[in-house]
């Protein structure tokens, strides 16, 4: 009872959902056809399971996108991405990296308000300069990553775990700064 | 209200996403899977640089508490401290009988820089006369980067009073028995007035601008122009709100009986109002508020709009007409608005006009009343209508003119007429 009931709610959100929020929706399909697409022009081969799968999700994420099916969505396609694709760091990567980023913005944005809400074009072009400073850090961590490979460093027990550090400290400072009551 | 900003959906996906892809990347000493991740890394750390200091504080306000049906307002929603806020959204519930713009009643506000306050305003429109709850809803706010989520939080519940709409009633006709001191309706008595009556021999006290020179010189005596004294009229709206028949849609769509009926009454309260004439009210019905007293002037206006608006339908199941008290004095007017399908309404009437008072029925009930496809509903409303041509009859037949409402005019033939029967001579009984 209690299933169909949210079943109904969810169709009911979705048809009252505005043109600008059915963009974004798609945006976030669109997001992760991208990296779908990336995975074998990155010499990773085909799978037809896992793309349904992740299709499956990113259509749940579209569906929902305040919910946390969005969060799978990027895990999955950043899995996948691992599993089938050996180390590459050509255009291809940037191209996956801009999916994901697609993906996570149209999420974002069509999570911003109720079925039918607009976004006014202020939102949007603040959003859209945040996304090029997304772009702009994306690419120059690109560079760095081809500068490291291009530089064959050998393999360093001290260097992995200073990473893992550098992580785990950040990881920390994330759960700390969700935990803290600052605001008055 | 919410009293702490959360984590929105957005930053808690980018960063477990980040978090753990990149403790993957290390492990497998994948450099590629940093770059994937760097989008969503720069999102949290935008997010996380410019948490929120300060909880927002919600309130709305309605500009106008009382309106007219098809009239609206602004609903304003405000948030003080929103010096963390960069997009606040306002959603507010629908009800029927209340429209908003925009029309589904979801409103967002971006403000590009850190302000004290953040106001956002939805336009209200009340589209039927009533008292009914309004500016409920939901109201949330996002920080900057949407990394942080304050809400939803709920709005409060305004009372809004719509009166019916200004309705259009016009009678050239004199009330047939004028009865009190001052007014515009030519009474029977001779007097100060401007309505021609007479020409007759002059009297002492008669004033001299009366004197009418061409007969005064054909007769050899003076004589005066003489006119009957205009007062003013006393009138009772009787409404009838013990049933209600048809589908209400709202000041734009059909009307039901009791929509017919209280913008009748408002009209023609207006109407006898404006002119100077007494009005009062009586609503024959479960409603509580069920009566404004006799009175004059636009102040008295209000009270009779007001004591329409609290209308509600239903009958009153202990109402004994025959022992109902309805104050009125002699010689006032009783308009009766009412389908006829109630029996207290119609015991009301007759009882009424058996005292000698002037009675008129307008009739509320439209002419095709859509009863729903089932045979049987259909079968049922036709005998009911076979009931009421009986009712109607037995009212008619006790000298009651029923009229059916049709806005200006309705009441001219009737009051005419009733003014004749007021002027001939009656058997005493």
């Amino acid at each position: 009872m209690s299933v169909s009931r949210d079943a109904g709610d969810l169709l009911d959100r979705i048809a009252q959902t505005s043109g600008q929020q059915r963009l974004l929706r798609l945006g976030v399909l669109a997001g992760a056809g991208v990296v779908l697409v990336a995975i074998p022009s990155a010499g990773g081969g085909f799978h037809l399971l896992l793309s349904l799968i992740a299709l499956l999700v990113a259509l749940l994420a579209a569906m929902m996108p305040e919910s946390h099916a969005g969060a799978v969505l990027l895990v999955t396609l950043g899995l996948y991405w691992v599993v089938l694709v050996p180390q590459h760091l050509g255009a291809w990567l940037l191209v996956a990296a801009a999916g994901m980023g697609l993906a996570h913005l149209c999420a974002t944005l069509a999570s911003y308000g109720p079925a039918g809400h607009h976004l006014d074009p202020v939102l949007l072009r603040t959003w859209g300069r945040r996304a090029w400073v997304a772009v702009v850090a994306t690419i120059a961590v690109w560079l760095l990553t081809g500068l490291l490979d291009f530089l064959d460093l050998p393999p360093s027990r001290f260097a992995l775990g200073a990473a893992l550090l550098v992580l785990l400290g950040w990881v920390a400072y994330l759960s700390v700064r969700f935990a803290s009551p600052k605001e008055r | 209200m919410p009293d702490t900003w959360q984590p929105s959906i957005a930053l808690l996906r980018a960063a477990l996403a980040s978090a753990l892809l990149a403790v993957v990347a290390v492990l497998v000493g994948r450099p590629d899977l940093l770059v994937l991740v760097t989008p969503l890394v720069v999102h949290v750390v935008a997010c996380v640089a410019r948490k929120p200091a300060v909880t927002p504080t919600a309130s709305s306000s309605l500009s106008l508490s009382v309106l007219r049906e098809g009239e609206g307002t602004p609903l304003q929603v405000s948030l003080e401290h929103a010096e963390g806020v960069e997009h606040a959204v306002v959603a507010l519930n629908t009800h029927r009988w209340t429209a908003t713009k925009p029309a589904n009643g979801v409103v967002g506000v971006t403000t590009g820089r850190p302000r004290q306050r953040l106001d956002a305003t939805v336009a209200v429109t009340s589209t039927r006369w009533g008292r009914r709850a309004i500016g409920d809803g939901l109201v949330a706010a996002m920080s900057p980067s949407a990394g942080y989520q304050w809400g939803p939080g709920r709005l409060p519940t305004r009372t809004i009073t719509t009166l019916p709409m200004p309705g259009s009633f016009d009678s050239r006709a004199p009330a047939p028995h004028p009865i009190g001191l001052v007014g515009t309706n030519p009474a029977r008595r001779p007097g100060e007035g401007s309505e021609f009556s007479s020409i007759r021999p002059f009297q002492p006290g008669d004033r001299l601008r009366r004197i009418q020179w061409r007969v005064s010189l054909r007769t050899r005596t003076l004589h005066v122009t003489s006119t009957v004294a205009e007062q003013d009229a006393s009138v009772l709206l009787l409404l009838d709100s013990g049933i209600e028949v048809g589908t209400s849609e709202g000041v734009l769509g059909s009307a039901s009986t009791l929509d017919t009926a209280v913008r009748a009454a408002g009209a023609v309260a207006e109407h006898y109002l404006h002119r100077g004439d007494r009005v009062g009210l009586r609503v024959l019905g479960s409603t509580r508020r069920n009566a404004a007293t006799t009175s004059a002037g636009r102040r008295h206006l209000r009270v009779v709009l007001d004591t329409l608006a609290a209308v509600v339908p239903g009958e009153h199941r202990e109402a004994d007409p025959s022992r109902m008290r309805f104050q009125v004095s002699a010689g006032s007017m009783v308009i009766v608005l009412s389908p006829l399908l109630c029996p207290t309404a119609v015991a009301a009437t007759t009882t009424l006009a058996s005292r000698g008072l002037d009675v008129v029925v307008v009739d509320t009930l439209p002419d095709g009343v859509d009863v729903g496809g089932d045979h049987r509903r259909r079968l049922a409303w036709r005998m009911r209508l076979l009931e009421r041509a009986q009712v109607l009859d037995k009212v008619q037949r006790a000298g009651i003119p029923v009229v059916a409402w049709r806005g200006p005019g309705t009441l001219d033939q009737i009051l005419v007429r009733l003014g004749r029967r007021a002027a001939m001579p009656r058997v005493a009984r």
